[in-house]
């Protein structure tokens, strides 16, 4: 099953310095910022978060050391990411470092569906995707 | 935590892009994808790691390279997740300087084989003008292919020579070093005899190729005097699991009444192998052999061909199993869970007496422990017959045994076994086949039962702990042109000095011999039900000479002490009295030209040969062949005259370069009868053969008549 | 009077020795035969650390042969040959040496279908086990390089079967992979 973020759910954010611009639809955190929900967390050096009207979570754009976890034990790493909230969609460029029951993977961009665990990696200019399968069911 | 280092088996992948539909859905890698594990290695456009069913499909000028630098390519290759076992559709090989290979499928066996189906193989390059712009020269298209990656060796099966495109001549053999291939179906050559029972004969095979995986051979086959009988071989490969059926009916036209078994008017035969790999290291094994009546396969002269064949020498098999197996080999268990039928062709065996062995369980663990080896295990057996004994058996086992090396050089080896047995016997008084020899005979047969066959249904247990030692101390002298290896061998074993022959059915360890290879194993039964006990020491000496240009020399005498004579051996197998007969065997090879192996058991007190075995191999000049020779004596064979004397012979001639001879006779010599005789002349150049084949079999089943029989073949020879 | 024993290592303990110098590579041939060849001879080496000297591979070819055939064509005793073809590989000087082994044991039909049948696979336990000391034996002497190399192949591959053409196209084979050999 995978573990996403719920725009509806609470998401806690925090970090050492915050900024809020336009009445709150665009709060930019910078520090070792996190936004987290039961089960998921991305973390980042500085994050620009926009809301809507009614504060629902649209975009995160993530920069500096971006990670990505969750509790199901995929975790993704990257330069920088942009969270689309509504589209349950993960950008993620910049050495990305993928780990996925077992399965390592590098490359240069990932496109994540965080809804249906679909991921998409390629290697971006010229540079390949890299990956290590382990061997299913080590008697 | 940790990502762990890569195991044997981890594969490293490497592609533009790689992608997945859906959380745990397979792995999809495109655009010059290449992965590797281990030595292994795949380049292909697209590679699909399906981690579900353990599966690497590579599609798009895929090329493969095995683990000793064999390169293969393919379209469509589907391999077992660490690339080693697998399948290649339409596959092709590069193979220097002009030659290919490719095949429709290629099979890769664990073993380091690689079989190719429906391959065609030419060492000449596509000519691309003239007549026949797309077709080489020659072409030679075969049923089936065996590559041996060691031997760098392809063996063809019933191959065959396109000139042009144009079937020319069929090949049932031929081995060449490297070659190249197509896929179709088409006629193989047909073959023509005569024989005293049978009348002329026709076979005409045709082959059918299915699928990239299956394929079909029908051979009818026409008797002047039996009638026509449709028979065929069907053959089934995907990666995991492999089937072959051999199966064939005939209404008969010939009169069936002198014929024993009661055969009907419409008669079969079905053999076939099915195996397929399970999850979780399970294996499934199903074999089937069976006939409509017992005079089949001797009226028809069939038996199991090709991959199904098992022993060697035997000409009709006259009796026929059946197995449902279900099996499992860990690094440090096996499991064994099968179920087999039996059924006899013999004509004066009751096919109601044959003991069904429904089911049969057996479990073994091997652990180490206190610096050796535990094996823990146990069993379960049932046998059934239709009327006779049904027995019940539930067995279980510990063992431990250790091996220790001396600063000195001794060898010494520790051994002990607990084990328990517990036997249900239902209709006990009703005995088993033994006995069902004719009705005379059988009431005083019946008495050497357990119970004195008197007993209907009865259970036994016993409990049978062993323990014992080994010593020897291999001493050896190595000298400029001859070494010298001496090997003293004692192995002490005790256990209680109990006999179960009043209460233990023999069922399964009905076959028992005593001789050089047995001589050091402490239980010395094939099965459970003997069991070997009391106070005893196995002794003997062994000893290797080596001399120069392959010339050796090997012996091994020895024999048993006992504490007390036991029971548990039937007589004439010269062992259970306080001291055994000396088992021996004396093994000489002169360079590559000429063996002798000899086997042999004295008797303890009147110093004749009780059993000599001795095969000899020789190879002079042109004419090479193999010799035999087995003697058996009943222990009083002074008084009751009671031998066994078999001689087996084959020689080959070769006369010229093109001209082979090649016989071979089976001789009952205690009876003087001839029980089978074969002479072939086989006249072949460079690029044709052919066989002349005379078989005289002098089998006198009730019912059937001696049969001499002359068969024809052409052949075509591959070029190498 | 020059001999020496075989196994003198000058340290005690577990299966030390030369024997200690040797580890065992793939086990190729049929399943059974193969798995209990590996158990049995992994048993009488020491454990492996990988940093072996010898590295010892081992081909298995098993052949059934009926030895006596009665008047009424059934088949009643057997022999089931058991050839280990031994690959030495010295992992310093990278020198190989191939010695062929074999073991008989017998089987036979008996009145019992399923004794006949336990018989045939308790010819391949017996047989490994044979063959496995003649290889324990053989690698103790190769792994103190004093081994002398019998005939390295198997005397010429025996043929199989009484039906003579069989036996013909055998020739056929051995002649061929004669010529192989010789060719550079």
């Amino acid at each position: 099953q995978t573990v996403s973020f719920d725009p509806n759910k609470p998401t806690e954010v925090d970090g050492d310095r915050a900024e809020l611009l336009g009445g709150g639809e665009h709060v930019i955190l910078e520090g070792n910022v996190s936004i987290s929900q039961p089960g998921v967390i991305l973390t980042a050096d500085r994050m620009d978060v926009f809301r809507d009207a009614d504060g629902d979570l649209q975009r995160v754009e993530a920069a500096g050391r971006v990670r990505y976890a969750a509790v199901t034990g995929d975790a993704i790493a990257g330069d920088r990411a942009i969270y689309f909230a509504t589209e349950n969609r993960l950008v993620v460029q910049g050495n990305v470092v993928v780990l996925q029951q077992g399965q390592v993977a590098t490359a240069e961009e990932l496109t994540y569906n965080t809804e249906t665990g679909a991921m998409v990696m390629t290697g971006g200019d010229g540079r390949r995707v890299r990956g290590l399968l382990q061997q299913q069911g080590e008697s | 935590e940790p990502v762990e280092t890569v195991r044997e088996g981890d594969v490293l992948l490497e592609a533009d892009r790689i992608y997945r539909e859906f959380e745990d859905g397979p792995l999809i890698a495109e655009g010059d994808v290449r992965a590797a594990s281990g030595a292994q290695f795949l380049r292909a456009d697209r590679v699909v790691y399906d981690i579900a069913a353990d599966t690497v499909t590579a599609q798009g000028n895929v090329a493969v390279r095995s683990e000793d630098g064999q390169l293969f390519f393919g379209e469509d290759v589907v391999l077992s997740s660490d690339l080693r076992n697998g399948i290649v559709a339409a596959f092709a090989a590069e193979l220097p300087p002009n030659g290919t290979l490719g095949a429709a499928t290629a099979i890769r066996r664990e073993s380091g084989t690689n079989e190719l189906r429906k391959a065609t193989y030419t060492l000449c390059r596509v000519c691309d003008e003239g007549l026949r712009r797309d077709r080489p020269t020659w072409q030679l298209k075969a049923r089936r292919v065996i590559q041996d990656e060691n031997k760098k060796k392809l063996t063809f099966r019933d191959a065959f020579l396109e000139i042009y495109g144009v079937p020319a001549m069929y090949v049932p053999y031929v081995q060449v070093p490297d070659p190249s291939v197509d896929r179709a179906s088409g006629f193989l050559a047909p073959q023509i005899g005569s024989s005293s029972v049978r009348g002329t004969e026709v076979e005409v095979p045709y082959y059918w190729a299915i699928s990239d995986y299956q394929d079909f051979t029908f051979s009818p086959r026409h008797f002047e005097l039996l009638g026509t009988q449709w028979k065929g071989e069907y053959r089934r490969n995907t990666w995991n699991s492999s089937a072959i059926v051999q199966a064939g009916i005939i209404k008969p036209t010939n009169d069936l009444s002198a014929e024993g078994g009661n055969p009907d008017n419409v008669r079969w035969h079905w053999f076939s192998k099915y195996r397929r790999e399970l999850p979780a290291q399970w294996t499934l094994e199903a074999d089937v052999d069976a006939v409509s009546d017992q005079g089949y396969l001797l009226i028809y002269d069939l038996e199991p061909d090709g991959e199904l064949q098992e022993e060697i020498g035997i000409l009709r098999p006259d009796r026929l199993e059946s197995n449902l197996t279900f099996d499992r080999r860990t690094e440090n268990s096996f499991t064994d869970v099968s179920a087999w039928l039996f059924q006899t062709l013999r004509v004066r065996e009751d096919q109601a007496f044959t003991a069904q062995a429904l089911p049969r369980i057996r479990h073994e663990r091997y652990f180490d422990g206190l610096g050796g080896n535990f094996t823990l295990g146990g069993s379960f057996l049932t046998l059934l017959r239709d009327d006779g004994l049904d027995s019940m058996r539930g067995s279980g086992h510990l063992r431990y045994e250790r091996v220790k090396l001396t600063r000195g050089g001794h060898r010494f080896e520790t051994f002990g076994e607990l084990r328990g047995d517990l036997y249900t016997y239902r209709d006990a008084d009703l005995g088993t086949q033994a006995c069902n020899v004719d009705d005379r005979a059988y009431d005083a047969c019946r008495m050497m039962f357990p119970r004195g066959g008197n007993e209907e249904s009865f259970s036994v247990s016993r409990f049978l702990p062993t323990v014992g030692a080994e010593w020897s101390y291999p001493l050896a002298r190595i000298g400029e042109n001859a070494s010298f290896i001496i090997e003293p061998r004692v192995q002490a074993v005790v256990s209680p000095d109990e006999s179960f022959a009043d209460d233990v059915f023999n069922e399964d360890s009905q076959f028992f011999q005593f001789d050089t290879v047995t001589l050091f194993d402490y239980n010395k039964a094939t099965g459970l039900d003997l069991w070997e006990g009391g106070q005893r020491v196995n002794a003997g000496v062994s000893t290797t000479a080596t001399f120069g240009q392959g010339v050796t020399v090997n012996t091994l005498v020895g024999g048993q002490f006992r504490a007390k004579s036991s029971d548990a051996f039937n007589d004439n197998t010269g062992i259970g009295e306080v001291q055994s007969d000396i088992v021996g065997a004396v093994d000489v090879n002169l360079g590559s030209n000429f063996a002798i192996d000899n086997r042999f058991r004295i008797d303890d007190d009147t110093g004749s040969f009780r059993r000599v075995e001795s095969l000899v191999r020789g190879r002079l000049g042109r004419l090479s062949g193999r010799l035999n020779y087995l003697r058996i004596e009943s222990d009083d064979f002074e008084t009751d005259q009671v031998l066994d004397e078999f001689l087996v012979v084959s020689a080959a001639l070769k006369v010229t370069k093109n001209i082979n001879l090649a016989y071979s006779q089976a001789q009952n010599l205690d009876s003087g009868s001839t029980t089978n005789t074969q002479l072939a002349l086989r006249l072949a150049n460079r690029c044709a053969g052919m066989t002349i084949l005379y078989r005289f079999d002098d089998s006198t089943v009730p019912g059937f008549q001696q049969d001499r029989e002359l068969l024809f073949r052409v052949q075509v020879l591959g070029f190498n | 009077c020059g001999f020496r024993p075989l196994y003198a290592s000058g340290l005690d303990g577990e299966l030390g020795g030369p024997l200690g110098d040797v580890s065992i590579g793939d086990v190729r041939g049929p399943q059974d035969a193969r798995d209990l060849m590996r158990s049995t001879l992994s048993k009488r080496l020491p454990p492996q650390d990988g940093d072996e000297r010898y590295q010892m591979a081992i081909d298995l070819r098993e052949q059934r042969r009926a030895v006596s055939v009665n008047i009424d064509s059934n088949a009643r005793r057997f022999n089931y040959t058991l050839t280990g073809k031994v690959t030495y590989t010295d992992k310093e000087t990278g020198e190989r040496r191939v010695q062929n082994l074999q073991s008989v044991a017998s089987f036979a039909v008996t009145p019992s279908q399923y004794a006949s049948l336990v018989a045939r696979e308790d010819a391949v336990r017996r047989a490994v086990l044979d063959l496995a000391r003649k290889i324990e034996l053989d690698a103790a002497f190769y792994a103190q390089d004093v081994a002398p190399t019998t005939s390295n192949e198997t005397l010429f591959p025996e043929s199989n079967t009484l039906d003579a053409v069989r036996q013909l196209e055998n020739e056929a084979r051995i002649e061929s992979e004669r010529e192989g050999a010789e060719a550079p």
